[in-house]
């Protein structure tokens, strides 16, 4: 026990003064800030940086202090007519807080016109989400073992996606994106009138990668909650793919006889690559630099993924060589015992994904500067201001 | 930096444009050229034979079979017909037969004035099986009908086993067998000789009425004798397709053999049977192209049990000696143990010859399809085979006019041990492949 107060002690002492230090600090470049801006208004520039740079230095002051003291340094350079440090003063400044945005109403003209040279737009913008999804069968071709009228329902599916992308910030507002997920797909498709009052069911579960590339437009406006929207094409590749069959007998005295058995591996009956337009949008949410969103996205399959020349058969791998007979059209126990064959089919895919958007900032001066706009803006309102004036005359 | 955006821009409207979407205006209807599809509602059917008609359409003749768990009057099995279009589809369901007893089915053939002949066996019990004949039409409508049953020299029923039907200007031959071994023209053999079984061969008018008594409807020697097919050659000339397990020369013991016998002008002709120290047993028989041979198949059981498809080809015209046989020869293909007498051999258009057999060599039975050539040898390498679990049969095999292949027989369907049996049609492409 008193060993352990020996050593607590000077380190409760340690943390107590450190406190009150940093504390001390804070209250100082606080002073500071506002000292320097007394100066600035006084009309006293020349010793605006050397007041700020010891806080600016030792970093005492918070991201808004910062913040409000590379403006003020901004402004006090290019009164000094000192460009170049009015330029790393305010490429300080958005290294601090990349989304600032410079405008008329809150900051002076010149330092709007100085934020026109430069941006903090990322370059690439990786995220990840994760997220259910569910699947759309399309038939193309009935493709029915019954010479009878069947008639086929689906029922929605539920699977999981989990994946990452990255976006290529073309313009602040215009994105290429590109992804890599993997999910689980799946559908249930209930034939009835098989045998003709015998019910059929089969469940799919189906594992894919998918690839996407789009491009995005993104609202990002200093807001919050910034909505977003897509539209491309996506190449996906089919991993895995089983069925569970069910066949249900119904009798004339009201019994039934179910046949079921093992689920089957059924991924060399299909196509592995399939192709899909996709449209999406969601919002982002920002936290700190950082976004969460939420992302709702229809993937239109466009190609048919039943293989028509392995449909009916069993999947050669795995037959026995020696057996009599080509092992490549060996039929399949779907056939014969459950009465299925696929039909041939597209496969829509509507998902709900939640994730995570790291923006990497990359404050930076840019070529040439967009200041045509403002200057546009600025005219007009001179234009509008004198024109009130020789009415007002 | 332009640039490049503008050259993904470009890929990306591009690709779009590309990215036709598989549907009905890009991929052909698989249905339309290659199927397997199941006949039969409630209880277990089979297939035995088809009429194809030149607009694709066709009939499929089986037997039904209503579940066990079927209560009142309707529990005997019946025969089946299916019309159905060129996909498979069925355009029409009949069944025939009395109510009270079973019928099977066995052969359908088109007759001249475009209706069908069906043939079959009534069981009036297990052992004393009749003739059935009826002709309906395309309609399913039943235009008339026989039973006959015959009767050995003590007036007891027989058991008739039916096999094919043939369609002649004037009427019709069921060939078959029977256990009546007193009517042949040669009259029965000493009671406890052996003589179990003769061939059949009924003659029915067209309004079926059996042919006068100067037909010989059987014929036979002191064995067991079955007749399969009737060809008719000539005005009054026949010859019988089947085989017997008579002790033919140069044979130490009896072993059954394929054998063609003939009838001419309603007399018992000459006739011969030949093949190796097996028994072989013959049950399709098919004319070659340009009607210049006789094509026969069947089975060929070894002393162990095994089988193997055995064919022949024999001329034209038979002089029931042992020079018409032009090739004879088993196919190596070991089909395995206790397969049934069944196959069916069809002269394809495009050389060679398509032969449909049952196969056990593994713990189920499956069809087996193959081609030959025309001098009788494989020319696939590899036989086809289909089925599934538990017994499948087969029944014949056609080929289509664009090539095509149809087939059809029984496969069980559901649980092995407790499913059903249902007709079951295939439509292949001419290399037997469910493919296009």
């Amino acid at each position: 026990m008193g060993k352990a107060l020996r050593i607590l002690f000077p380190g409760f002492i340690f943390l107590l003064f450190a406190g009150h230090g940093f504390a001390q600090q804070t209250e100082d470049c606080d002073l500071s800030l506002s000292h320097s801006e007394s100066e600035f208004n006084a009309g006293h520039f020349y010793g605006i940086p050397s007041i700020l740079n010891e806080c600016l230095s030792t970093n005492g002051f918070t991201k808004e202090q910062k913040v409000r003291a590379y403006l003020l340094l901004s402004q006090v350079y290019l009164i000094i007519d000192d460009p170049i440090a009015a330029e790393d003063s305010y490429l300080k400044l958005l290294k601090v807080d990349p989304e600032y945005v410079a405008n008329e109403a809150r900051d002076p003209i010149d330092v709007v016109f100085l934020s026109k040279k430069f941006t903090s737009t990322p370059i690439f913008t990786p995220h990840f989400r994760a997220g259910l999804n569910t699947s759309v069968f399309r038939s193309i071709y009935t493709n029915s073992t019954q010479p009878y009228p069947v008639t086929a329902e689906s029922s929605p599916r539920f699977g999981a996606q989990v994946g990452g992308g990255i976006d290529w910030n073309i313009t602040d507002n215009i994105s290429l994106c590109i992804e890599a997920d993997f999910g689980t797909k799946g559908y249930e498709r209930v034939r009835s009138g098989i045998g003709f009052n015998d019910v059929q069911t089969v469940i799919s579960n189906q594992t894919w990668f998918d690839a996407p590339l789009y491009f995005k437009y993104s609202d990002n406006r200093d807001k919050r909650i910034r909505p977003f929207g897509y539209l491309g094409i996506a190449g996906s590749l089919l991993i895995n793919a089983t069925n569970s069959f069910s066949l249900n007998d119904s009798k004339p005295n009201g019994s039934q006889l179910i046949t079921e058995g093992a689920t089957e591996n059924v991924s060399y009956q299909h196509i592995k690559l399939n192709r899909s337009w996709l449209i999406g949008g969601g919002v982002k949410y920002k936290i700190g630099k950082n976004f969460l969103f939420a992302d709702l996205r229809y993937m239109g399959g466009l190609s048919n993924i039943t293989n028509e020349n392995t449909v009916y058969y069993s999947d050669p791998s795995k037959v026995d060589k020696s057996s009599l007979g080509n092992p490549n059209y060996v039929l399949s126990n779907n056939v014969t015992r459950y009465l299925y064959t696929s039909d041939l089919f597209r496969l829509d895919n509507i998902s709900l994904s939640f994730g995570y958007i790291v923006p990497i900032y990359n404050p930076r001066k840019i070529k040439v500067a967009k200041t045509k706009s403002l200057s546009r803006k600025i005219k007009r309102r001179n234009n509008s201001s004198s024109s009130e004036e020789d009415s007002s005359k | 930096m332009k640039r490049i955006i503008h050259f993904i821009s470009r890929g990306l409207m591009s690709g779009l444009l590309l990215l036709s979407c598989d549907s009905q205006n890009s991929i052909t209807d698989p249905g339309s050229t290659h199927f397997i599809k199941f006949y039969g509602r409630d209880g277990d059917q089979t297939g035995v034979d088809m009429v194809v008609l030149p607009d694709g359409s066709a009939f499929l003749f089986g037997t039904t079979t209503p579940s066990p768990v079927t209560t009142g009057a309707d529990q005997t099995s019946q025969w089946y017909l299916v019309k159905i279009d060129p996909k498979g589809a069925i355009l029409g369901e009949y069944q025939f037969g009395d109510i009270t007893l079973n019928e099977t089915a066995i052969d359908i053939e088109l007759t001249l004035d475009n209706n069908l002949v069906l043939v079959g066996n009534s069981y009036k019990s297990p052992t004393d099986k009749n003739v059935f004949i009826k002709i309906v039409s395309f309609d399913g409508v039943e235009l008339k009908s026989a039973l006959v049953a015959l009767k050995n020299s003590s007036n007891l029923d027989t058991d008739e086993n039916v096999a094919s039907v043939t369609v002649l200007s004037d009427g019709f031959i069921v060939a078959g067998s029977t256990s009546n071994v007193d009517l042949k023209p040669t009259g029965p053999n000493p009671p406890n000789s052996g003589d179990r079984q003769d061939a059949m061969h009924l003659r029915f008018n067209s309004d079926l009425t059996l042919v006068g008594s100067a037909w010989p409807k059987t014929s036979g020697f002191l064995s067991y004798d079955a007749a399969v097919k009737v060809m008719q050659v000539g005005a009054s000339q026949f010859f019988i397709f089947g085989y017997t397990n008579r002790v033919v020369p140069g044979h130490l013991n009896a072993d059954y053999n394929f054998w063609t016998s003939s009838i001419i002008n309603s007399t018992l002709g000459p006739n011969i049977s030949y093949g190796p120290t097996d028994d072989e047993k013959l049950s399709s028989v098919a004319i070659g192209p340009l009607s210049t041979s006789f094509i026969l198949s069947g089975i060929t059981y070894n002393q162990a049990g095994t089988s193997d498809i055995y064919v022949s080809r024999l001329k034209r015209n038979l002089d029931m000696l042992a020079s018409d046989a032009v090739f004879q020869k088993p196919l190596s293909i070991i089909l395995g143990l206790n397969v049934p007498v069944r196959t069916s051999i069809f002269t394809s258009a495009s050389n060679g010859f398509l032969v449909l057999a049952n196969e056990s060599s593994t713990t189920s039975q499956n069809w087996l399809l193959t081609k030959i050539n025309d001098e009788l040898t494989p020319s696939w390498k590899l036989p086809i085979i289909f089925g599934g679990e538990g017994l499948d049969n087969i029944g014949v095999v056609k080929e289509l006019p664009d090539g095509r292949i149809l087939m059809i027989g029984t496969m069980q369907t559901g649980k092995p041990e407790s499913g059903e049996t249902k007709m079951t049609l295939i439509k292949v492409n001419n290399e037997g492949k469910l493919i296009d």
